[in-house]
């Protein structure tokens, strides 16, 4: 009988613990929907942290978008004409985009700002109607790459007439970066910070992990699940995030550097990585490599989570990523694993 | 301890295993959506009703329709439509957005299954 008190007795002591509280903000900011996840710790330090990266993120935005009036577009504007002086923020952002491209093969390659714009991939409401065929081809011959940049201190010029820098691929996860930074160095020490799906989570939920939720590319609700350990970046580039239909074909935003026209063959593609830029831009480079060429191009960014759903709904996955997702609802109909990465 | 106990202790086991369950694991169908315009909470909506709700967003009408434990999008005033093609939501931690509009409908449940989506 004693047993059984004891029993009752730590298991009404259990249920009466509080849990911890959760803060959550929304953002419209960075051109998209940011949301802000705290737990545990005080109101008030989690009230501040949310209004300083409020304004971090507006900033970031500001100064970053390549065609507007910040930092960035007036690198587009110089750079061919004797470049432009940045600032080290700016410089250390182009150093790392330069060297995922360069890992990647250039198939994330941020020099082709110019045809991003073509398309319309700019713009908050994409175009109804593709760039003319031998406009793109015209593009393509002149191969702009992050190599043509010349750097001279914190001068950044190009002798290449096509190089223009849209950081589109790479500019959320840098900017969610720096959002973890700012929220780890106020004291912050459990949070997930989601930028317009892209994310990167630190501590945990209480006693158990943050747990993930990636959305199925085709049919609604959610593929897979996934739990965070400590401190990592899930990062998805999809076909169905910004695309337009015409003559009932769809032109999505990841464009092929090769071709200049939107990669094919995929729908998805996740990435995990503690590094949110680098997961960001390995996410669209392992898109544009398709099926068959992602395994080598992950090895070569230092990548080893990934998961690939290709336009038929089969899904490809490296061991490690295999190791940690969970299949929500229906299973895919075929499921490819990689060698190791 | 006699058998009584045994017994006792194995039936408290179970039922407090299958509490647990079903209060706290695998609930996976939310069981609201809670709809803010620009950040502000605006209204939050049982999903066990079968109705089409008005939402006055920043540039006009978003027409939300709750059907059969899900909701989604039906029109809205903005230009790309991306809102309306996301489709249905049901699940707790899901988001629908129409950033044009400014209106966010998030779902939620007696505990949110996902901390948050990645897509």
């Amino acid at each position: 009988m004693k047993t059984l008190i004891t029993f009752f007795a730590l298991f009404f002591l259990f249920s009466c613990s509080q849990p911890e509280p959760l803060y959550k903000r929304q953002l419209y900011t960075f051109g998209t929907l940011v949301e802000l996840t705290v737990y545990g710790g005080e109101r008030q330090l989690a009230e501040q942290a949310f209004d300083k990266v409020a304004l971090q993120l507006e900033e970031m935005h500001e100064q970053w978008h390549p065609w507007q009036s910040g930092e960035l577009a007036q690198l587009n504007r110089g750079i061919k004409d004797g470049g432009v002086e940045v600032s080290a923020s700016l410089l250390a952002m182009l150093k790392q985009a330069g060297e995922l491209s360069a890992s990647s093969g250039g198939l994330f390659n941020p020099a082709i700002g110019q045809l991003v714009r073509l398309w319309g991939f700019d713009k908050e409401v994409a175009s109804e109607v593709p760039p003319p065929e031998a406009w793109i081809n015209t593009y393509i011959e002149n191969n702009p790459r992050m190599v043509d940049l010349k750097y001279d201190g914190n001068k950044v010029s190009t002798e290449s007439r096509t190089v223009a820098i849209d950081l589109g691929a790479f500019a959320k996860g840098y900017a969610v970066d720096r959002v973890v930074e700012e929220l780890q160095g106020m004291g912050i020490t459990n949070a997930i910070v989601n930028a317009g799906g892209d994310l990167r989570a630190f501590g945990k939920h209480g006693e158990r992990p943050w747990r993930v939720g990636v959305r199925n590319p085709r049919a609604k609700g959610v593929l897979a699940s996934i739990e965070i350990n400590g401190n990592e970046s899930v990062f998805t580039s999809g076909d169905y995030e910004r695309f337009f239909l015409y003559k009932r074909k769809r032109y999505h935003h990841i464009l092929d550097p090769r071709t200049g026209y939107p990669a094919t063959g995929v729908s998805s593609v996740t990435v995990i990585h503690d590094n949110a830029a680098t997961a960001d831009a390995a996410a669209t480079a392992l898109f544009v490599a398709g099926p068959k060429q992602w395994p080598a191009v992950a090895r070569s960014m230092g990548v080893s989570e990934v998961m690939m759903v290709d336009d038929k709904g089969e899904v490809y996955m490296s061991p490690t990523m295999e190791a940690r997702v969970k299949f929500e609802g229906e299973p895919p109909k075929a499921i490819w694993i990689s060698p190791a990465l | 301890m006699n058998r009584v106990d045994y017994l006792l202790a194995a039936i408290v086991l179970v039922v407090v295993a299958s509490a647990y369950v079903i209060f706290w694991g695998g609930y996976l169908r939310g069981d609201y959506a809670v709809i803010k315009v620009a950040g502000k909470e605006y209204e939050t909506v049982a999903l066990s009703q079968n109705i089409e709700l008005k939402v006055e967003g920043a540039l006009g009408l978003s027409i939300l329709q709750i059907d059969d434990g899900r909701i989604r999008f039906d029109h809205s005033p903005c230009q790309a439509k991306q809102c309306i093609h996301s489709g249905w939501a049901e699940k707790t931690g899901e988001v629908l957005a129409c950033l044009p509009n400014r209106v966010t409908v998030a779902i939620e449940g007696m505990e949110s299954h996902f901390d948050s989506i990645n897509f």
